[in-house]
């Protein structure tokens, strides 16, 4: 192992090993020692990841408040650094992070929340890419109808959420504060949950509600299985509707055809 | 049914589905509105001011999360770790309090 990636790991184990952590002897004391230096850094790292995950959960700082939001953001951030440098993509794995964080057990909604501003947020972010349009099918050669395979959009998730996360996510984002603790105040709890996909339309993110069949068929179909077979899974009655939906909506990107080319040209829903 | 057949009937009346809808979403040319175009223009503003509300909850045009706001100042840092109260019991402080018979109850 080279000295330098060496002296990266301890360094890294030390910034992320807690207020105990010893620092590496290559980490100099002077006026400040180095332990008291390094906790500077190990703040600063902490700090700047707790930002970026205050960008993608503004409604999970709403409502847990800002000191249980921080110290949350804290024992994940050292739990799960980022492994892309792009942290726009951080903060994935927050909702099962949640689930089994002690403190917010009184709060079983709360991960389900979080797997939807996950979803927003990526659907805010993802690559403008143009949906699939239904001309394109058209040209598809009947013998490949039933092998054809869909790309799922960028901006795309598919979410099975338990709890009413959707009603409560735009309650506590409301800015007026009346009408936020009257959004608040009608929730009901024992609504039950949702099964959405959440995707960039034409006019912004979009929260598709779907019957179970649909998004049995989305689910399917996103995760790569060719149309017949998806198609199985779903009564033959619901079958055209719910993926004229799903194709009316914007959900695939592209299609190909076994052993055919991958079509994408699309017009922007 | 054959499912070669079924599959091609479902696609084909689900391109037909897609390419109908696609129609109604283009402009009203005539000068009247209907009833239902009407509708659609609100449901159009309604989607909008929540795409723009979005925006402004979700930070998007205002600041990049990798502009590393907090790591600008060492004394940024050491904020964050006076502020990591590991040593006291967390609870929930913030708007869940407004959802009825929702959290801070001991369970």
């Amino acid at each position: 192992m080279s000295a330098l990636l060496d002296l990266q790991r301890r360094f890294r184990a030390a910034l992320l090993g807690g207020a105990d952590a010893a620092p590496p002897p290559e980490v100099l004391g002077g006026l400040v020692d180095a332990a008291a230096r390094l906790a500077i850094y190990r703040g600063n790292v902490i700090g700047n990841l707790t930002g970026a995950l205050r960008l993608t959960y503004p409604a999970i700082e709403r409502l847990v408040g800002a000191a249980f939001f921080a110290a949350a953001c804290a024992r994940f951030a050292v739990a799960t650094p980022p492994d892309s440098a792009d942290l726009y993509e951080y903060g994935a794995g927050f909702a099962a992070f949640l689930e089994d964080f002690e403190p917010a057990r009184t709060l079983p909604y709360l991960a389900d929340v979080a797997r939807l501003e996950f979803a927003v947020t990526r659907a805010l972010h993802a690559p403008l890419v143009p949906a699939l349009d239904a001309a394109a099918l058209a040209a598809v050669p009947a013998a490949a109808e039933d092998g054809l395979r869909f790309l799922p959009h960028p901006s795309l998730s598919l979410l099975d959420l338990a709890h009413p996360a959707p009603a409560i996510w735009e309650a506590v984002l409301t800015e007026e504060p009346d009408l936020r603790a009257a959004r608040l105040g009608a929730i009901d709890l024992d609504a039950g949950g949702a099964q959405l996909a959440v995707l960039r339309g034409a006019k912004g993110p979009a929260l598709l509600a779907l019957s179970p069949a649909a998004f049995a068929l989305a689910g399917a179909l996103a995760g790569g299985t060719p149309l017949g077979e998806a198609l199985d899974r779903v009564a033959a009655a619901e079958a055209a509707s719910c993926l004229g939906l799903l194709l009316t909506q914007g959900l695939f990107a592209g299609c190909r055809a076994p052993g055919g080319p991958t079509h994408s040209e699309g017009t922007i829903p | 049914m054959d499912r070669r057949i079924f599959a091609a009937s479902v696609l084909a009346a689900a391109v037909g589905m897609a390419g109908v809808a696609g129609m109604t979403a283009a402009p009203a040319s005539a000068a009247m509105m209907t009833k239902e175009q009407m509708m659609q223009v609100r449901q159009a503003n309604k989607t909008r001011a929540m795409a723009e509300h979005l925006q402004k909850c979700y930070g998007i045009n205002a600041i990049a999360r990798n502009d590393c706001a907090a790591g600008a100042h060492s004394c940024a840092g050491q904020a964050t770790v006076a502020r990591d109260p590991a040593s006291f019991v967390l609870l929930p402080t913030g708007d869940c309090s407004k959802i009825a018979g929702g959290s801070l109850k001991a369970s």
